[in-house]
């Protein structure tokens, strides 16, 4: 499950060298010490990740806006921390302007403590505070403890934002909300992530937490070819 | 230049140099010490059953028979191999020619490649010589890199060559630290520029290519080996390090101008990653380092934090690695990473994995390991160092003594 991908990070990106080539990478005779294996990027029609539902709870701007972002992230990731701090804001400027939707997805690269996160965050999106939520768990765009993470911690929480306490706690651990994310970290995991923070840009990947008129840039380049 | 050993090699260089220590003075075949002039292309190796990266596919592929990890300066590499017992050096142009060879006895004989403070790349090699004051004294003798032609030398040292670059170090005899004393060398001169002191008021941390570390007081201090002079000072204290917890790095500098240190404290260790010509403390916190040649590029790996920087020192992008993910290579815009068995390419501007090995080719998996400013480049495979060489026009190059 995701513990066994948790090793994997990163987006599958656009690539150096166009190629009609699918073969999957080729099994090799083993090199003693060498690797085995090449990790390639793969030919996707990386939009398809945009899901572009009304009722995705973790999901804020039009559904039909001209440009949408997809944010492969976790809870325990300090870059991806650090983007929610730093260049989100600015996103979601083009959000309120109903240019932008943002889709967010946890791949939970880091195990139990971020896939717990991730279920709080759902669980919170429920009663319609996904974002508030979210802010708390990157405040001053920094991760949170593993300790912090914990099934006490997130549900007081939950009661410091003002939700019901009790309903959120049945979500928290609700076979629903695993189903939710688990489908969503299988996403980014589909998708070839190799490690977060890892984006789709109007169909275009983003791989880390780069400078922020990195993304306003591509932005600016998605709507444009958008309208 | 990027060259960055990875810890499995260091580790058994580590053995290899104590074990030649110990053979010090132990009889040895005869050896032919003074360089001679090859001027030989090697042949180039069959590389149809191996998957090289794309960029290497289309260049000539030599294998040296290198048993040492070879050394790299201004488009010329020298490394050594056994053959008959004593240790064969070779000097191998980027482009495939042998240039010169030099033998030594295959114990207690050390070398470096370095500059001098005029840039003139440099074979560095040691020797054991019966003297009247010692049966068995080491000694370096340096040589031009490209023609072979000896610059200085030889002279005695304080003991086996230790480094990072020409830093000897007394055998061990109740003598400070592990190795007894230890000196530097400067590469101009072969002079003896600096040596520890039993009272431990200066303590040598390395040298690199005409500069000098060492800490002295509170403070870690650099010096131009050429005259002494003091090139810049930082203070330990305003790092929070301890006088005896800077000391050289097991990795290699990832390239020209930068060094990497080692700082200890009672939690753990760390790497402190320094800019040799100002001090500046670029990083306190890495585990590897590597430089891209090409772009400019530079990559940080921390644990599972991984970064990139231009050529200014702007922050390119970052991103969380698996635990254990260790820098292969840097160079040609492309960062090789090693994850287990897994190896993966990424374009290191955009931080976008990059299809480097052709998906379709079967056969081993050959990695980069140090790659040149011009592509050339040193891979490693199951048979030990291949070289990717460059092409040269007919008549270019020409050396001799």
């Amino acid at each position: 499950m995701l513990a066994v991908a948790a090793v994997i990070v990163a987006l599958v990106l656009a690539m150096s060298r166009n190629r009609d080539s699918g073969a999957e990478p080729a099994a090799t005779a083993p090199v003693p010490g060498g690797p085995t294996e090449v990790q390639g990027p793969e030919q996707l029609d990386l939009r398809s990740a945009e899901r572009r539902e009304a009722d995705d709870l973790l999901a804020v701007g039009p559904v039909d806006a001209p440009v949408a972002l997809v944010v492969f992230s976790d809870y325990q990731c300090p870059f991806c921390a650090r983007w929610s701090a730093e260049t989100l804001p600015l996103l979601m400027d083009h959000v309120d302007a109903g240019e932008l939707r943002i889709e967010w997805r946890d791949v939970n690269v880091f195990g139990p403590a971020s896939e717990r996160a991730a279920r709080a965050s759902y669980a919170a999106a429920k009663q319609g505070v996904f974002w508030e939520y979210h802010d708390r768990l990157f405040e001053g765009g920094a991760t949170r403890t593993e300790n912090e993470l914990g099934d006490e911690a997130l549900i007081a929480l939950a009661e410091e934002l003002g939700l019901d306490v009790e309903r959120f706690t049945a979500d928290l651990a609700s076979a629903e909300t695993v189903a939710q994310i688990t489908e969503n970290a299988q996403l980014g995991i589909d998708l070839g992530a190799y490690s977060t923070p890892a984006f789709i840009l109007g169909g275009q990947p983003i791989v880390g937490a780069q400078p922020s008129a990195v993304f306003l840039d591509a932005f600016a380049a998605a709507l444009a070819a958008a309208r | 230049m990027s060259r960055r050993p990875r810890p499995r090699t260091v580790t058994a260089l580590v053995v290899a140099s104590t074990l030649l220590l110990v053979g010090c003075g132990s009889p040895s075949p005869e050896v032919e010490r003074e360089p001679r002039v090859v001027g030989e292309l090697l042949p180039a190796v069959d590389i149809s059953e191996m998957r090289l990266p794309i960029p290497d596919e289309e260049l000539r592929v030599v294998e040296p028979g290198w048993v040492t990890e070879p050394q790299y300066a201004d488009g010329i590499y020298l490394g050594g191999a056994e053959r008959d017992g004593v240790l064969e050096f070779t000097a191998l142009a980027d482009t495939g020619e042998v240039l010169w060879s030099a033998q030594r006895p295959a114990s207690c004989a050390g070398f470096v490649v370095t500059t001098d403070g005029a840039g003139r790349a440099l074979a560095v090699l040691t020797d054991t010589e019966t003297t009247g004051e010692a049966l068995a004294a080491v000694t370096a003798t340096a040589y031009e890199l490209a023609t072979g032609r000896r610059v200085w030398g030889p002279v005695e040292v304080s003991g086996p060559h230790q480094g990072p670059g020409l830093v000897f170090a007394a055998p061990p005899a109740g003598m400070m630290g592990e190795t007894g004393p230890r000196t530097a060398l400067d590469p101009g001169t072969g002079r003896v520029a600096v040596a520890e002191t039993a009272s431990g008021e200066v303590r040598l941390v390395g040298e690199y290519g005409g500069v000098v570390l060492t800490v002295e007081s509170d403070a870690l201090v650099a010096r131009a080996t050429a005259d002494d002079s003091e090139l810049w000072r930082v203070e330990l204290a305003d790092h929070g390090w301890g006088s005896s917890a800077v000391s050289a790095s097991p990795e290699a500098p990832p390239a020209p101008g930068l060094v990497i240190l080692t700082v200890s404290d009672p939690a753990d260790a760390r790497g402190v990653l320094i800019d040799l010509g100002s001090g500046a403390v670029l990083s306190e916190s890495v585990t590897e380092v590597a430089v891209d040649a090409t772009s400019g590029a530079l990559v940080t790996l921390d644990g599972a934090t991984l970064q990139a920087f231009d050529r200014d020192r702007e922050a390119l992008w970052s991103q969380t690695v698996a635990p254990g993910t260790t820098i292969a290579a840097l160079g040609g815009v492309l960062l090789y990473l090693r994850e287990g068995d897994v190896l993966r390419v990424h374009n290191v501007i955009t931080g976008a994995v990059a299809e480097a090995y052709d998906p379709g080719r079967e056969g081993a998996i050959v990695v980069p390991w140090q790659i040149a400013p011009n592509g050339a480049s040193v891979l490693v495979h199951d048979r030990g160092y291949l070289v990717a060489t460059v092409y040269e026009p007919e008549g270019a190059g020409d050396a001799g003594l």
